[in-house]
């Protein structure tokens, strides 16, 4: 059962959400060693992280250990965390992506997995809250509206440059496209996103 | 068309690099004083917000509980009480299922915690150079470090023991072959030994047969002698002399058989009187007595037949006698 402090949206047509502070209070708390916030910070995240590092793996399993190892490394860098350098989830993404990328560097599977961009339906399993809030369940559907909007060539080089870890002379080599075009394409489809979703940011910073 | 010299591309371009970079810093130059760290750090959230845009999985509840056990063993942030990570890993994973390259997934657990400290200044954080695998180890991971060294050391001497083993097998079965190699060396040693001992006495009688005669002595019964008890008168005998008298060989035909208890005897005659040559074995009335050397002064023979096996002191009764002999 999560604790964390519910408020009321500052925003009249937003539902109520849990506030990127209540974040950082429950990673001070894991930083003083609190077992039961760890917990928290796993119900909130781990639909969104398991599901960012199977996306990168195309493995389950493997994306399973990689969840944990995040959690754990969380449970040991939480007092370096600085709340004003980052959100919490943010961090949480980057190193998940982070774990993952290395992971699918080791297991050298990049080819296999590059040809299986679009995601293979699977048995879900359902934890005792739920995938996640209801704030996150408005965050993934906006993300999923803005980044369907975007042109498909856009939205390949940015799945290629974060979910597969390839820089932009890798998508270049990969997809034939010249290096300029994907550079183009790649700050086109970050500026749209920017511009589409600067509520989400702006509740972030 | 590329628009990156303005601000917002470089912030988004710094903000798509050091999601790359090897260490998690920014590069050298990419944030010019005209890139406003805080556009880098909206553009590195927005970055954090693509995962929203998955469908969340939630994970199975075994995963969350094998979570809280390495928490357990954990026990605590690393600030307080620090706790090697690939510890924890040995602990709770199967070694198969442990990553092959542990040290680029380091580097990049640095980055990803760099990427969130550095986008919002502009400088490195020199802090983050702290590596949570170089303090020390706990307790229980020396001991498992131990264990493992003792498990290698048992294996070792295993394998020492079994190729012992082995060099002994192969030892006793060297020794055993030396062993018949050294018996049969024996045996061709001893056949040799024999064979040489054969070819000397075959080179002795051939030499014996080659040898020329110088002189001869005809062997004539002796009826004028008092003792004569046998006939033979058919019977006769030659010794042929060698060269400086050093070999002679008697050779008789049709002796009558001697009686039992009686042998044939040759004597040599001398200026000193008779001296006893030796013993004469007679088979079918006919034998052969040879001998490398004779008294000097050798006149004649006598083959006499004797009692007993004893030699006498003189001569018996004679049988055949050598009056004359002849140069050949």
């Amino acid at each position: 059962m999560q604790t964390n402090t519910v408020t009321s949206s500052p925003m009249a047509n937003e539902p109520t959400k849990l506030l990127p502070t209540d974040d950082k209070d429950i990673v001070r708390r894991i930083a003083e060693g609190d077992q039961t916030a760890l917990s928290e910070l796993f119900d909130r995240y781990s639909g969104l992280m398991l599901a960012l590092s199977r996306r990168v793996l195309n493995d389950t399993s493997d994306a399973e250990e990689v969840l944990q190892e995040v959690f754990l490394q969380v449970w040991k860098q939480a007092k370096r965390y600085d709340g004003s350098r980052s959100s919490v989830s943010t961090w949480l993404s980057l190193i998940t992506r982070s774990r993952s990328i290395d992971r699918l560097r080791s297991r050298q599977v990049v080819d296999r997995t590059l040809a299986s961009v679009q995601q293979e339906k699977r048995d879900t399993h359902t934890s005792p809250e739920g995938p996640g809030s209801v704030w996150t369940d408005q965050r993934s559907e906006r993300l999923r509206r803005e980044m369907a909007a975007l042109p498909e060539e856009q939205r390949q080089v940015l799945e290629l440059a974060f979910f597969q870890g390839m820089t932009q002379s890798e998508i270049a080599g990969q997809t034939g496209i010249p290096l300029g075009t994907v550079k183009t394409r790649t700050l086109l489809a970050m500026k749209k996103l920017r511009q589409a979703l600067q509520a989400e940011i702006r509740d972030l910073l | 068309m590329s628009t990156e010299n303005q601000p917002e591309d470089k912030a988004i371009l710094a903000a798509l690099e050091q999601l790359s970079a090897p260490d998690g810093a920014v590069p050298e130059g990419m944030l010019a004083d005209d890139v406003p760290a805080e556009l880098v750090r909206e553009h590195t959230e927005l970055l954090g917000l693509l995962p929203y845009a998955l469908e969340p999985e939630a994970p199975r509840p075994e995963v969350k509980a094998a979570l809280m056990a390495r928490l357990g063993e954990a026990s605590a942030p690393v600030a307080e009480k620090p706790v090697d990570e690939m510890t924890l890993r040995m602990a709770t994973q199967p070694a198969s299922a442990q990553p092959a390259s542990a040290q680029p997934m380091a580097t990049h657990e640095e980055r990803a915690f760099d990427d969130v400290t550095l986008h919002q200044g502009k400088a490195r954080v020199g802090a983050q150079g702290t590596d949570i695998r170089n303090v020390v180890a706990p307790s229980r991971y020396s001991a498992r470090r131990s264990n493992r060294a003792a498990m290698a050391l048992a294996a070792v001497l295993a394998v020492c023991l079994v190729g012992m083993g082995y060099l002994y097998g192969q030892n006793q079965q060297q020794s055993q072959e030396i062993s018949e190699l050294v018996a049969h060396l024996d045996s061709v040693r001893q056949d040799n030994e024999t064979a040489v001992a054969n070819v000397d006495r075959l080179s002795r009688e051939l030499t014996m047969v080659t040898t020329i005669a110088r002189q001869v002595y005809p062997l004539r019964p002796a009826k004028t002698s008092n003792n004569l008890t046998s006939n033979n008168d058919k019977s006769s005998a030659l010794v042929f002399v060698c060269g400086q008298h050093q070999k002679w060989l008697l050779s008789v035909r049709n002796a009558d058989r001697a009686s039992v208890g009686e042998e044939y005897h040759l004597w040599f005659k001398t200026p000193d009187g008779m001296k006893h040559a030796g013993i004469v074995q007679l088979e079918d009335g006919a034998g052969t007595l040879e001998a490398p050397q004779m008294p000097v002064g050798t006149q004649g023979f006598i083959l006499t037949l004797e009692e007993g096996e004893s030699t006498p002191p003189e001569p018996g009764r004679t049988v055949l006698v050598s009056n004359e002999s002849y140069a050949l």
